[in-house]
C-alpha cells in the first residue's frame, strides 16, 4: 500500500509532525485508509534513512512544551513525490480476486451450480451498493468533494463486478442454448460423454 | 398490505414453432406506492413478457393481476372485449408505460407528446398542456418542452417518455429496459428519476438486463428462464445515524 508515498505528498505541501500526518492522511483519503501513528513513525524513519525526509530541529521554547518534531522533504523527497503521482498505478495483472476465482471454478462445473454461485454474489453486491447509496442520500456532506469521489470509487468498482456477473449469466445462458460449443466453454447440459476425452474428436 | 400493482402466480406459455415455451413460470410480485421495484435478468428471461402482462397487453395463461385493488373481468362477462376495455381504461387512468422503443411522435414537440394521451381522451388543449408541463418538470425535462423530439438526444427523449408515462397523475409506472440506449451518465440520471418518481408516491416497476440499474431500486427480483430465482429486499434502516456508521 502507498502509505509511504502518501506521506511524502502531504509533506510536499508543508512540514508536519507524525500525528498531523496521520489525521491529514485519513481525511484526504476520505476514510478509506486508516493508519496508526506507530506506522507513520516507522515509515518516517525509513524515509529519513533513504534521505527523502529530514526532521526540523525544534527549539526548547516551543509553545506548550510541544516537543513533537515536524518533518520536511529533502530535494530527493520532492522529486519522488512528484514522480509517484503519475507513475503506473495498475493493479497487478491478472486480477486474482476471490470473486473471479469462485465464479470461474463454478462456471466450469455444472451450469445450474454456476448460476447459483453468480446469483449469490450478485445478491451480496446489490446489497452493498444499495447500502452505500442509502447512506449517501442521508449524508449531509453531499458537497464534500472527497467524500463524493470516495463513494464513486467504491461503487464504480462494485458495479464493475456486478456487470461482470451479468455477462457471466448471459454467456452461460448462451452456452446453454448451443450445447455443442467447443473449447472448454461450459456445455449446457453436461453429459458424462462430453467431459471425457474422445479419440480423434468428431 | 396490498400493493397498487399485484401479480400473483403468473404463468405465460407461447407456441414457439410447435414447441411450448414457458416465458413466465409462477411469478408473483407486488409494487406499492412509494416503491421502485426492479426485475433483472438476461435477455429471454421473461422480463418484457412480465411488463406486457402488468399492463394488460398479454393475458397470462395462469395467475391474476390486480391494479389498484381490482382485477379485469374474467371470461364469460364480456369476454375478451370486456377485458380489453378494462385494460385500456387502466392504462389511461392508472398505468403509464415506458417502452423499450420510446414510441414518441417525432414531428411533435416534447410537450405535445406528453399531452397526447390526455388529448386523445378528449381533454381540452389548455388543460392537457398544463398537465404536460407539470409532468415534464417532474422528469427534469422542462428545459426542452417546446423542442421537437426528433431533435433531442436519446437521454432527453427518455425523459420525455418518462413524463408521458406519468402525465395526468397516473400512479403506476412500468419501464421496459429504460436505459438500453443510454451512456453511463444518462443511465444514472434515468435511474435517479425513476427513484424520485417512487419517492413522490408512485409505484414504479422497471425491468432491465443491467444489474447496476437495480442498485437504485428499493426491491430487486431476479428472473431467469421465466422463474424468480432471487429476491432482494434490503432493510431500510430506520435509524439514519446507524446507516452512516
Amino acid at each position: 500500500m502507498a502509505v509511504r508515498e502518501g506521506l511524502l505528498l502531504l509533506l510536499a505541501e508543508r512540514p508536519r509532525h507524525g500525528y498531523e500526518l496521520k489525521t491529514a492522511f485519513e481525511e484526504r483519503t476520505g476514510g478509506l485508509w486508516q493508519i496508526n501513528t506507530g506506522q507513520v513513525y516507522t515509515t518516517l524513519e525509513r524515509l529519513q534513512r533513504d534521505g527523502l525526509v529530514e526532521p526540523i530541529e525544534v527549539t526548547d521554547d516551543a509553545p506548550n512544551g510541544d516537543r513533537r518534531r515536524p518533518y520536511q522533504l529533502t530535494a530527493d523527497g520532492h522529486d519522488e513525490a512528484r514522480e509517484w503521482l503519475t507513475a503506473d498505478a495498475l493493479p497487478g495483472a491478472p486480477p486474482r480476486d476471490e470473486l473471479i476465482m469462485k465464479v470461474l471454478l463454478a462456471a466450469n462445473s455444472d451450469i445450474d451450480d454456476a448460476h447459483t454461485v453468480i446469483d449469490a454474489h450478485r445478491h451480496q453486491l446489490l446489497g452493498q451498493i444499495h447500502e452505500i447509496r442509502q447512506r449517501q442520500r442521508r449524508q449531509s456532506d453531499a458537497d464534500d468533494l472527497t467524500a463524493r469521489l470516495c463513494i464513486d470509487a467504491v461503487t464504480v468498482r462494485l458495479e464493475a463486478d456486478l456487470r461482470w456477473l451479468d455477462l457471466c449469466t448471459d454467456r452461460l445462458a448462451a452456452a446453454a442454448r448451443k450445447p455443442r460449443s467447443s473449447n472448454g466453454a461450459p456445455a449446457a447440459k453436461p453429459t458424462r460423454r462430453s467431459n471425457q476425452p474422445t479419440r480423434g474428436n468428431r | 398490505m396490498t400493493g397498487v400493482l399485484e401479480l400473483s402466480g403468473i404463468t405465460c406459455r407461447f407456441d414457439d414453432g410447435g414447441e411450448v415455451l414457458t416465458a413466465l413460470d409462477d411469478v408473483s410480485l407486488t409494487v406499492d406506492r412509494g416503491e421502485l421495484v426492479a426485475v433483472i435478468g438476461p435477455s429471454g428471461s421473461g422480463k418484457s413478457t412480465l411488463i406486457h402482462v402488468a399492463c394488460g397487453l398479454i393475458a397470462p395463461d395462469e395467475g391474476t393481476v390486480q391494479v389498484l385493488g381490482s382485477a379485469p373481468p374474467g371470461p364469460g362477462r364480456g369476454g375478451k372485449a370486456g377485458r380489453a376495455r378494462w385494460w385500456a381504461g387502466a392504462r389511461r387512468q392508472s398505468i403509464g408505460v415506458i417502452h423499450q422503443r420510446l414510441n414518441l411522435v417525432p414531428a411533435l414537440s416534447a410537450i405535445e407528446n406528453v399531452g397526447l394521451p390526455l388529448r386523445l381522451e378528449g381533454m381540452a388543449r389548455s388543460r392537457a398542456l398544463a398537465a404536460a408541463t407539470e409532468a415534464l418538470a417532474e422528469a427534469d425535462a422542462a428545459g426542452f418542452a417546446g423542442a421537437r423530439v426528433d431533435r433531442l438526444s436519446t437521454g432527453q427523449q427518455q425523459r420525455v417518455a418518462l413524463a408521458r408515462a406519468t402525465v395526468g397523475g397516473r400512479e403506476i409506472v412500468l419501464a421496459d429496459e429504460p436505459t438500453a440506449a443510454l451512456d453511463t451518465v444518462g443511465t444514472e440520471r434515468v435511474a435517479e428519476l425513476l427513484s424520485k418518481l417512487a419517492e413522490a408516491g408512485r409505484a414504479v416497476l422497471m425491468v432491465t438486463h443491467d444489474s447496476r440499474l437495480a442498485t437504485w431500486a428499493d426491491r430487486v427480483i431476479v428472473l431467469r428462464d421465466g422463474r424468480v430465482v432471487d429476491r432482494l429486499e434490503p432493510q431500510l434502516t430506520s435509524d439514519p445515524a446507524a446507516a452512516v456508521r
